[in-house]
């Protein structure tokens, strides 16, 4: 479904990404796990069109996006929710989660189904709909950005970090979330920092080193890498 | 700092004072005064605009209240005209903190109009109130400045000018490439970081402007005594509007660009005068050209050409653990640390903190834990005074801060980190650690504005500090790059070695392993552990619960703003109400 070919990417002063080629097939989910820095973020961003890639090709669902200005690629069926949440915090949960479908058209009563499918997903939102979104805590406005990116009904969903912030509990939800979305045939590129939970969610996974793809498998083999569980899972 | 930078200033003032005797044209001298006119105007102005990020849209009116002080002074009071042009300034001032006053209120468009409001009604008050300000008539036998008795001819008005434009730019180059230049600069990038880093926001706003009031009251000054006449004519909007441009087309921020400004845009006026029906339309057409084609103005054009883009490799994230001391203070160990008292905050229906009481100990790791929205960031607000709480009470020491501005907090000894980070983006590492020192640094105005030795040995202290505290986090290599360009992790990290600037003997961090994987939240918690054996008290609020029980001596718990346990992690941990509320039954 979504193939980067040799990206390589400068990010202001830095270069962020080199020569990285990644394959996520349609149904699955890929993760990418790395230390800070290594260019994660990055690259999610260059796949919704937010960062120029410097070199290297970018397709989704066959044709080539390398060059497709970012709100078409919403269009086509790429949705991010961001790192660091990037929520409209001067209107309320329900008005961000109705520009969430905004590149849909679809007919508000269809609209209304999918908002109430999160409400039940993440009851406390629905407590919070009329409060500006800005006036929520950290972790509900990761739910929120979540939910907003999923209003879109893409093909292909990229999550920066959706652990970022929450509290045990609502991480487990946001893990059963994932397993529950690829399901029903959503495919899926998570980046974690929680390599544990995102490993063991993935089907396959890639490991960026400063840049660089080190190693790439199957997510329940590289948990049991043991230069990963060294440097990714805190356990030696 | 160095002597180079003077010398050269006043030899190219040398040379365009010998350049004006050479020339000895009236016209020409008149467009040279301009020049300085303008030129102190802008360089002002730059301050207001450039560095502390506030749009003045009412320049005239400080430069009306400088003119009219002037003539006023000289005409009816037969004030001498030296006494005049120093009064004018100081006159003009005070009308800057007139103005600065609703800045503290509001921002941006809204600050736009109400500056551009004092700008119209000053126009309308001397043109109107004819009794005092002579309207449209104008005010004639304004005392010129005199040199024993010989009143200025226009070549030495232009060397006057020349002088104290020199004189202004030196002056202003000490004050702004140290301490008070990054204080405004914080201003523009987040001013809830500002407070958080000691720095009073009123009274550097307010500060600003009169820098900004009192240049320009000047130029306005000399404006009215060199023509010995004032008439309401001379004020106008297109003038605030000009003094905003000289700025804006000059390069914001740099320097340089008011002297670019004022000279080119004079220029550029006197040749277009000869055209008067075209006049407007050509410069209104230049300025849309050159403000969209040059966003940083003329200045920020050239700059692109001198600075090379280096390319910065990634840097793997590792640190070391602090082997000096950053923070060594003595403190009185006896009364507890903090003490929050039956604290509650009311936000309309919602209660985020309800009653909640506790206390932390000297030299502890204390954790704040809950689920989302439980009212643990509201928590590190309060005490770091974003807030106020709606009741209760907040001790520090002993004594009571709830309420207080952040930026007291900040210099009695609390230092924080904010959840979704609050760097100054545009600024270097190194200037964000830096201004973690602000409150710590001694060299006040004076010192600073004449770059007395204290402002270098300040300066040169601070520096040391920061770069200690860089290297201690492994962030050395990233000091010139801009904090925004950082990824998330490290800008988490120059965020704390901010926050460590500020010499806390508590330190709130809100969340400081977010968006760390394992591996770096385990370095993390060495850190934290290895910073409060420094004898600085933590207060994190954390969600990684393998972190927060192996660091934490303390733990306390909130939901819904209400404490719900605390004590020892292994005890809170077992908590029933704790488990079901937030750790999940696996985590038990």
């Amino acid at each position: 479904m979504l193939k980067l070919e040799s990206v390589s990417i400068s990010y202001g002063a830095i270069q962020a990404v080199r020569d990285v080629s990644i394959d996520v097939p349609r149904g699955e989910v890929v993760t990418i796990i790395g230390a800070n820095g290594a260019g994660k973020s990055t690259l999610l961003k260059s796949i919704v069109g937010l960062e120029p890639v410097a070199g290297g090709r970018i397709s989704f669902d066959g044709q080539d996006i390398t060059k497709t200005p970012a709100h078409r690629r919403t269009g086509m069926g790429v949705a991010l929710s961001p790192e660091g949440r990037g929520v409209f915090s001067d209107q309320s949960v329900r008005d961000n989660l109705l520009l969430g479908a905004y590149s849909k058209k679809s007919d508000s009563a269809r609209t209304e189904q999918k908002i109430e499918q999160f409400f039940e997903l993440f009851p406390r939102l629905k407590e919070r709909q009329e409060q500006f979104a800005g006036t929520l805590s950290g972790g509900e406005q990761q739910m929120l950005a979540i939910a907003r990116a999923l209003m879109s009904e893409p093909k292909l969903l990229l999550l920066d970090e959706p652990s970022l912030g929450l509290a045990p509990l609502i991480i487990r939800d946001i893990f059963n979330t994932i397993r529950a979305l690829r399901e029903t045939g959503l495919t899926i590129l998570l980046v974690e920092q929680m390599a544990n939970q995102a490993l063991g969610v993935a089907d396959r996974a890639y490991v960026l080193e400063t840049g660089s793809v080190t190693l790439q498998g199957k997510g329940s083999d590289l948990l049991k890498d043991p230069k990963v569980r060294a440097a990714y899972l805190g356990t030696h | 700092m160095g002597f180079l930078h003077p010398v050269i200033v006043v030899a190219i003032s040398i040379g365009a004072a010998a350049l004006a005797a050479v020339i000895g044209n009236d016209y020409y001298l008149r467009i040279a005064f301009m020049m300085c006119v303008y030129y102190l105007c802008a360089a002002g102005m730059n301050v207001l605009v450039g560095y502390a990020g506030q749009k003045s849209l009412g320049q005239a009116g400080l430069f009306a209240a400088g003119a009219y002080g002037a003539a006023l002074l000289s005409t009816s009071f037969d004030l001498n005209a030296w006494v005049a042009l120093v009064a004018a300034a100081a006159i003009a001032g005070l009308c800057g903190v007139l103005i600065a006053w609703p800045s503290l209120r509001v921002r941006g468009p809204y600050l736009a109009m109400v500056t551009l409001a004092f700008g119209i009604v000053v126009e309308k008050l001397v043109s109107e109130w004819t009794e005092v300000f002579g309207g449209a008539q104008g005010i004639y036998g304004i005392k010129p400045l005199e040199l024993a008795g010989v009143p200025f001819a226009n070549l030495q008005w232009v060397w006057f000018g020349i002088a104290l434009g020199a004189i202004t730019h030196l002056l202003l180059r000490n004050l702004l490439s140290g301490r008070f230049g990054r204080a405004f600069l914080s201003l523009q990038a987040d001013e809830i970081a500002a407070e958080s880093v000691g720095v009073s926001v009123y009274r550097y706003k307010i500060l600003a402007f009169v820098i900004a009031a009192v240049t320009c009251g000047i130029a306005g000054a000399m404006v009215a005594q060199q023509n010995q006449y004032l008439n309401s004519d001379f004020i106008s909007f297109q003038l605030s509007i000009f003094i905003l441009l000289l700025v804006l087309f000059g390069g914001s921020g740099s320097l340089y660009g008011p002297l670019i400004g004022a000279i080119s845009l004079t220029l550029i006026d006197a040749l277009l005068a000869r055209w008067p029906a075209v006049q407007h339309f050509a410069y209104g057409g230049l300025l849309l050209f050159a403000l969209y084609a040059m966003p940083n103005g003329v200045a920020g054009l050239f700059s692109r050409f001198f600075t090379k883009r280096s390319v910065i490799e990634p840097v793997p994230a590792t640190q070391k653990q602090p082997t000096t001391a950053p923070i060594q203070r003595n403190e009185d160990r006896s009364r507890p640390l903090l003490d929050v008292t039956s604290v509650s905050k009311n936000f309309g229906g919602v209660r985020p903190a309800n009653d909640v009481t506790f206390r932390l100990q000297h030299g502890h790791v204390h954790a704040l834990i809950g689920p989302n929205g439980a009212g643990k960031s509201t928590m590190i607000n309060m005490i770091s005074g974003v807030l106020t709480p709606s009741s209760g009470r907040i001790a520090f020491l002993g004594s009571e801060i709830g309420g207080l501005e952040s930026h007291g907090i900040c210099r009695r000894g609390i230092g924080r980190t904010f959840q979704n980070l609050r760097l100054f983006a545009g600024l270097s590492v190194l200037e964000n650690v830096l201004l973690g020192q602000h409150c710590r640094m001694k060299n006040g105005f004076w010192v600073s504005l004449l770059a007395l030795p204290q402002a270098r040995r300040e300066e040169a202290a601070a520096n040391a500090r920061a770069t200690s505290i860089l290297d201690t986090l492994g962030l050395r290599e990233l000091a010139q790059a801009p904090a925004g360009s950082l990824p998330y992790g490290l800008q988490r990290r120059v965020e704390l070695a901010r926050a460590l600037a500020t010499e806390p003997q508590l330190l709130l961090l809100d969340e400081p392993a977010a968006g760390l994987n394992p591996q770096e939240t385990a370095e993390l918690g060495k850190l934290i552990v290895a910073i409060s054996k420094l004898g600085v008290t933590i207060l994190m609020v954390e969600h990684h619960m393998d972190l927060v029980m192996s660091i934490s001596d303390h733990v306390i718990v909130l939901d819904y703003g209400i404490k719900i346990a605390e004590g020892a992690p292994s005890v809170v941990q077992c908590d029933k109400r704790v488990i079901e509320a937030y750790l999940g039954a696996e985590a038990a």
